[in-house]
């Protein structure tokens, strides 16, 4: 059952002058949920409408289920779309809505309505079969919408950002049920969004892009643990950076010699000595006040406490480490009883919790 | 509250009042003089449509039915009325198709050039109709087309694109057409989703705008009268009447074209006022 549900071969998108995609190679397994993350403009939702057909690649080829669709009008794909805000048809009530794709198929009244009351308990809108688009609340335009999308079977499901109109609480327990209902079917789900913690929530695999570019390609553990490159790193969960330059590398470990002074060391690779570099470690890895955890007793940085920030499960310390240049540290509870703002503080980390890459920005460097 | 007034304070209060009921009596008072100008001709005409008197005097002798007998037995009123209706329907449907297409076809256009579109577009409204009704006349017979009903249906068309232009774009300015790639995703073709859903959602201001183009063609006299050559419509007849002379029988036949004129407007503002939601 692992044969690939969608391929997409070496697409490129031209818009006049402008690259929307540049040589996007995804291969997509049947039965799984994808999404495809990244910030506004990378090229996500050109890429989901070349999937759905609305867009034509400039070069390359779409594949679904090992068939080449490349050319194929959008009508005549076995994909649908759940559209950002619904686009329910007005003049048609949800049971119509929902049932126009398999009327379309020329379905019998009868296996219409079945299917339709089908859709609606997997949905839990039951009893709202009559209801016009107007009289549903935000969340419930969004389930129809889903529904009318699911009616006709189709074998691949798009999601356009389709609940980033709805609250936080809302979308929150829509994100469940959109991954129940995709366990419970079994279908191939790719879900563009921009909310990093919504693709984690979701997905079995992410595709983190970035202008125009598929950037790394992994279940969200991988990528949440192991980014690829610094884009990855910092637009996924927080994170902090620091710059320097490389003063060694040895095994896969990478020491950095920070703009500031400080020497430390992380995972990374195909870096010499000299070039510009980032070190990036999770709030969550650093350590204050910990001894021995530093790997080599010459790693040192220290800074003071600027904010101590109680968020419930943790407590978040901003600590300034050099002049404007602040280290985000998330802690244990206990942890913290003997700090105060204002103290001076060692920090330290897992070596292998800190990834060196090379710098990709040639913008401000600290 | 003091259990002491003087007659000064209430005096006062009296004279506030009255300036009170003064400043808003004024701008009803100003409505209602603008609106008797606007309407006292055509209560005229409607009133003396009804009189028994031949002569358009008061006080009014008596009511009667003759002059609508009379208007209905002019042996030129059917075919009037018939070339009326004809011009109406036929010009209303070209102005329609080519006004909803255009409306639609504008939207994929942006900025700078879709106003200037749409403006141009909207011109002939602002031409007037004398000026319209000889350029067609010289158009038409420079190309060595006949004076008669076509040439007048196509002027009356020109004459109503401009609104249903205007009365559509207002239509698709709130219509999704995220709708259209749903139906369309959905295994619609171009011409089920134009059948289920396009058609339906804008029919109302499609029919609105209809109404409104046979409005304008009903009662339009000038660019006809350039174009129709020895074809007869009502307004060309009402003319036609006029010159021999004032009769009650025109006052008959303009109160009919009124009333038609109200009821055709006011359904067509209903349905375009509800399609946009």
């Amino acid at each position: 059952m692992n044969q690939p549900g969608v391929q997409i071969i070496n697409v490129n998108k031209q818009f006049g002058t402008h690259t929307a995609l540049h040589n996007i190679d995804l291969t997509i397994k049947s039965g799984e949920f994808v999404s495809l993350l990244g910030p506004s403009g990378c090229g996500k939702t050109t890429l989901l409408r070349i999937i759905s057909g609305f867009e034509e690649a400039t070069s390359g080829t779409v594949q679904i289920h090992g068939v080449d669709v490349t050319n194929t009008p959008p009508h005549l794909r076995s994909t649908n779309i759940v559209f950002q805000r619904g686009a329910l048809f007005p003049h048609m009530n949800v049971a119509e809505n929902i049932g126009y794709s398999l009327k379309l198929r020329k379905l019998s009244k009868a296996q219409i309505a079945t299917r339709v009351e089908e859709m609606l308990v997997l949905v839990k809108l039951e009893g709202l079969g009559g209801r016009g688009p107007s009289e549903l609340s935000g969340g419930q335009v969004q389930r129809v919408a889903l529904a009318r999308a699911l009616a006709s079977e189709p074998s691949v499901l798009l999601l356009d950002e389709p609940l980033s109109a709805l609250d936080l609480k809302l979308r929150q327990h829509m994100q469940l049920e959109l991954r129940t209902i995709q366990r419970q079917l079994g279908a191939t789900f790719i879900y563009v969004t921009h909310d990093q913690t919504e693709a984690l929530v979701l997905s079995d695999q992410i595709a983190v892009m970035n202008e125009g570019r598929v950037v790394q390609v992994g279940s969200p553990r991988e990528i949440y643990a192991n980014p690829a490159t610094e884009f990855a790193s910092d637009f996924i969960g927080e994170i902090n950076l620091l710059h320097g330059t490389v003063a060694e590398t040895a095994d896969g470990l990478v020491h950095i010699k920070l703009t500031t002074g400080e020497l430390l060391a992380g995972k990374g690779s195909n870096l010499s000595v000299g070039q510009r570099a980032t070190l990036s470690v999770r709030p969550e890895s650093i350590r204050v006040n910990a001894f021995n955890s530093l790997d080599d007793s010459k790693f040192r940085l220290s800074g003071r406490i600027l904010d101590i920030i109680f968020l419930g499960s943790r407590t978040r310390l901003q600590i300034e480490i050099a002049e404007g240049k602040v280290v985000l540290a998330d802690l244990d509870d206990q942890e913290t009883v003997e700090l105060t703002i204002g103290a001076t503080v060692k920090l330290s980390w897992q070596i292998h919790q800190a990834n060196v890459w090379k710098s990709e920005s040639g913008g401000s460097q600290l | 509250m003091t259990t002491f007034k003087s007659s000064g304070p209430r005096n006062q209060l009296r004279t506030r009042g009255f300036r009170r009921s003064l400043r808003k009596l004024g701008p009803a008072i100003f409505v209602g003089v603008v609106l008797s100008y606007l309407f006292a001709p055509v209560i005229v005409t409607v009133l003396f449509s009804f009189t028994v008197s031949p002569r358009l005097s008061l006080p009014i002798e008596g009511f009667t039915l003759d002059w609508y007998k009379s208007a209905f037995g002019n042996p030129l009123f059917v075919d009037a009325t018939m070339n009326t209706l004809t011009l109406a329907l036929s010009s209303a449907i070209v102005a329609v198709i080519f006004g909803t297409s255009f409306a639609f076809g504008i939207t994929s256009i942006k900025g700078r050039r879709r106003r200037i579109a749409l403006t141009a577009s909207l011109l002939p409204a602002a031409i007037p109709a004398l000026v319209l009704g000889i350029a067609l006349a010289v158009f038409f017979s420079g190309i060595g087309s006949r004076q008669g009903l076509l040439n007048a249906s196509i002027g009356h068309a020109v004459l109503s694109l401009p609104f249903v232009i205007l009365t559509m774009n207002a239509r698709l300015e709130t219509f999704d057409f995220t709708t259209l790639e749903a139906a369309r995703d959905l295994g619609a073709s171009p011409l089920q989703t134009f059948r289920d859903i396009t058609l339906p959602i804008i029919r109302t201001a499609v029919i609105g705008a209809g109404l409104l183009a046979v409005a304008l063609s009903l009662d339009e006299f000038v660019v006809t009268w350039f174009n129709i050559g020895n074809e007869m419509t009502i307004p060309v007849l009402i003319w036609g009447l006029l010159r021999r002379g004032i009769d009650p029988s025109i006052n008959a036949l303009a109160s009919v074209v009124l009333v038609s004129l109200i009821a055709i407007v006011m359904v067509s503002n209903r349905l375009t006022n509800r399609s946009e939601r």
